[in-house]
């Protein structure tokens, strides 16, 4: 089974001033592999988030995501693979305040090259899915409700049924139930999708198939120098 | 949908938005109004005298001479002789030659003492001659022509009896009661300061001055050696030939008899817009200066807001929006909001000018069309559209940066 990231030797400095440095030997995630990724604030969570969705690009070693070795592209063509293939759910889910839901489900649509073939069916299935009814879709995002915009937010990353979803603390503004449910949610409609979710909260954890620390993965680096 | 995407995110910050546009739209108002109302007032200005050769009037400076000749401002300094007069206009390239005198006034309006030449040969704009809207010229001692805004203001009418006043002012205290003048032609609006005068028969003014008894017969000519010869403030000429009219200026200057001064109006005119025209540059200047403040606050506002925007902008760009889709986004709301200003600069200006001319007119005697050139316009619009572009590469481009390097992060 093809990896769908496989990172080699990545090493990362925030910037020169900082001695912050960022180290991954090595890391696979397989197909289909629901991981999550525990590290505390600080250690470099989003920045690793940023590197496999080409957002960041100083880095040597390398980093390729479902096959294809970042490095390799250009940042435009960065831009449109991650379009195409990664599907993001923010911490606060960041949708558009002043856009529709429907909008903001369909906003990544626009900056894809690959169209679903029915983007209407694709949208009813998702929100059929989702619960999302059509009158919640033509609401200002602004003004649903933190549940409502959770789905959105989900809707948005699965729409177009992208092979990476990566999810960076979506849950830190969330009570323990609506955690719960949304990691459920999340997981259930992401079924086909390799799910990268990051979080700071261990007791999340369970859901997932494969469990690991941003230190531990690090820890390899320290493990190495020293053997 | 990029449009809608601009559109939606510039309404969720309206207020701010909106004052961008006030402050684009005024200034696009001042420039376009500085720049309409300079060439109005240019144009006004070159109508205001056409088809008169020389302008003689006793040694004085050429402006002068043009100020109290045709604009009615200011005073002759001194009198010429009407010997002199006749004796000028009896060298062979004179055509033919409209004595003036001024000195009278009435409610505020100048009189002026002339023949029925005048109407003949002084001509406005492209060689326009002066018409009649009612009535005819003078032909009698006592009868008066009226310029169109004379009439317009005092709400006179023909065969309406008048009296004149000793003196330019509005009040004078030297009425010539015993005097009344019957109106006899009214002329029609020139937008010219031809229309804030009024026209007597040349003996007419000296007679005010002189208390002796004349029956009212208007002479062709005044004979030399009468018992009253009229003081001319200026005289206007037509030359024979086009060549002629320098040797005859040069012959007038050179004048033994008294020193008199010949200026040709056209250079007159362009020496006295040279003065104005320092305020002229001036005023651009400060119309120009007046619209980079703005389309500078706009990018302060577009900087500004870009902070408010981070996140946007780094949720678009994670969605995979290219970068020239970001630079995009904020190009398109410096040129809309510059755009919607400018237009309602120019609606502004436009409704301005329509309330405001009657108003101009009134009081200035300017006839300032309420139609600005849309020639000039489309040039402001380009320029401010353009400059709102270029500018709005700073936003972008920091924008860019920032969400990339901000990307996921909060």
């Amino acid at each position: 089974m093809p990896h769908s990231l496989s990172i080699q030797d990545l090493v990362f400095t925030w910037s020169k001033k900082s001695d912050f440095t960022l180290r991954i030997p090595s890391w696979q995630v397989g197909s289909a592999e629901k991981v999550f990724l525990y590290g505390r604030s600080g250690e470099g969570k989003s920045t690793l988030l940023n590197l496999i969705s080409g957002i960041e690009n100083r880095y040597t070693g390398s980093i390729q995501v479902l096959g294809q070795d970042m490095a390799k592209l250009s940042q435009r063509h960065k831009d449109a693979f991650r379009a195409n293939n990664i599907g993001i759910i923010f911490q606060q889910f960041n949708l558009l305040p002043y856009l529709s839901a429907q909008q903001n489900i369909l906003l990544a649509q626009r900056f894809r090259s690959v169209k679903p073939a029915s983007q209407s069916q694709e949208l009813a299935s998702i929100c059929e899915r989702l619960e999302l009814s059509s009158h919640l879709l033509k609401q200002k995002a602004l003004e649903l409700s933190v549940g409502q915009q959770q789905r959105v937010a989900v809707a948005r990353a699965l729409y177009g049924a992208p092979s990476l979803i990566i999810a960076d603390e979506p849950t830190s503004a969330l009570d323990t139930q609506s955690r719960e449910q949304f990691i459920q949610l999340l997981l259930d409609c992401a079924q086909s999708s390799t799910v990268i979710f990051v979080s700071h909260d261990m007791s999340l954890a369970s859901h997932f198939d494969k469990q690991l620390g941003l230190a531990e993965l690090q820890q390899q680096v320290s493990d190495t120098d020293v053997a | 949908m990029l449009l809608k995407l601009v559109l939606a995110s510039l309404w969720s910050r309206r207020v701010m938005a909106i004052l961008t546009c006030t402050s684009i739209a005024i200034s696009i108002l001042v420039l376009i109004g500085v720049e309409h109302l300079r060439a109005e007032v240019k144009n006004n200005f070159e109508r205001t005298v056409s088809g008169v050769d020389l302008i003689v009037g006793s040694r004085t400076s050429g402006i002068n001479l043009l100020l109290f000749s045709v604009f009615k401002i200011g005073n002759p300094s001194n009198n010429i002789q009407w010997k002199s007069y006749h004796d000028i206009v009896n060298k062979n390239q004179v055509a033919w030659a409209v004595p003036l005198s001024m000195g009278d006034s009435h409610q505020g309006f100048s009189v002026m003492g002339t023949t029925a030449d005048y109407f003949e040969y002084f001509k406005y704009a492209d060689k326009q001659k002066i018409t009649f809207v009612q009535g005819e010229s003078f032909k009698r001692l006592y009868e008066v022509v009226l310029g169109s805004d004379v009439a317009l203001k005092l709400g006179y009418s023909i065969n309406q009896s008048l009296v004149m006043s000793h003196g330019t002012g509005k009040v004078s205290f030297t009425h010539h009661d015993d005097h009344p003048f019957k109106v006899v032609g009214i002329l029609k609006p020139t937008g010219t300061p031809a229309d804030q005068s009024l026209y007597i028969p040349l003996q007419s003014i000296s007679i005010l001055h002189q208390t002796q008894h004349i029956h009212d017969e208007l002479l062709s000519e005044v004979p030399l050696g009468t018992t009253y010869q009229p003081q001319l403030s200026a005289f206007l000429l037509g030359s024979k030939s086009k060549i002629g009219v320098l040797q005859l200026q040069r012959d007038i200057n050179q004048f033994k008899q008294e020193p008199l001064s010949a200026i040709l109006p056209a250079l007159a005119l362009r020496e006295l817009w040279k003065i104005v025209g320092a305020v002229e540059i001036s005023l651009r200047i400060i119309s120009w200066l007046i619209l980079a403040t703005a389309l500078i606050c706009m990018t302060t506002m577009l900087l500004a807001s870009m902070k408010e925007r981070e996140r946007e902008l780094a949720v678009l760009r994670a969605l995979g929006a290219k970068a020239h889709i970001i630079i995009l986004l904020i190009g398109a709301e410096a040129l809309m909001l510059t755009l919607l200003g400018s237009f309602a600069g120019y609606l502004l200006v436009t409704l301005g000018l329509l309330l405001g001319q009657p108003l101009l007119e009134q009081h200035f005697a300017l006839y300032i069309s309420p139609y600005v050139n849309l020639v000039t316009v489309g040039r402001f619009f380009l320029i401010a559209a353009s400059a709102a572009v270029l500018l709005s590469f700073i936003p972008a481009v920091l924008a860019y940066k920032k969400s990339l390097l901000r990307g996921l992060k909060q």
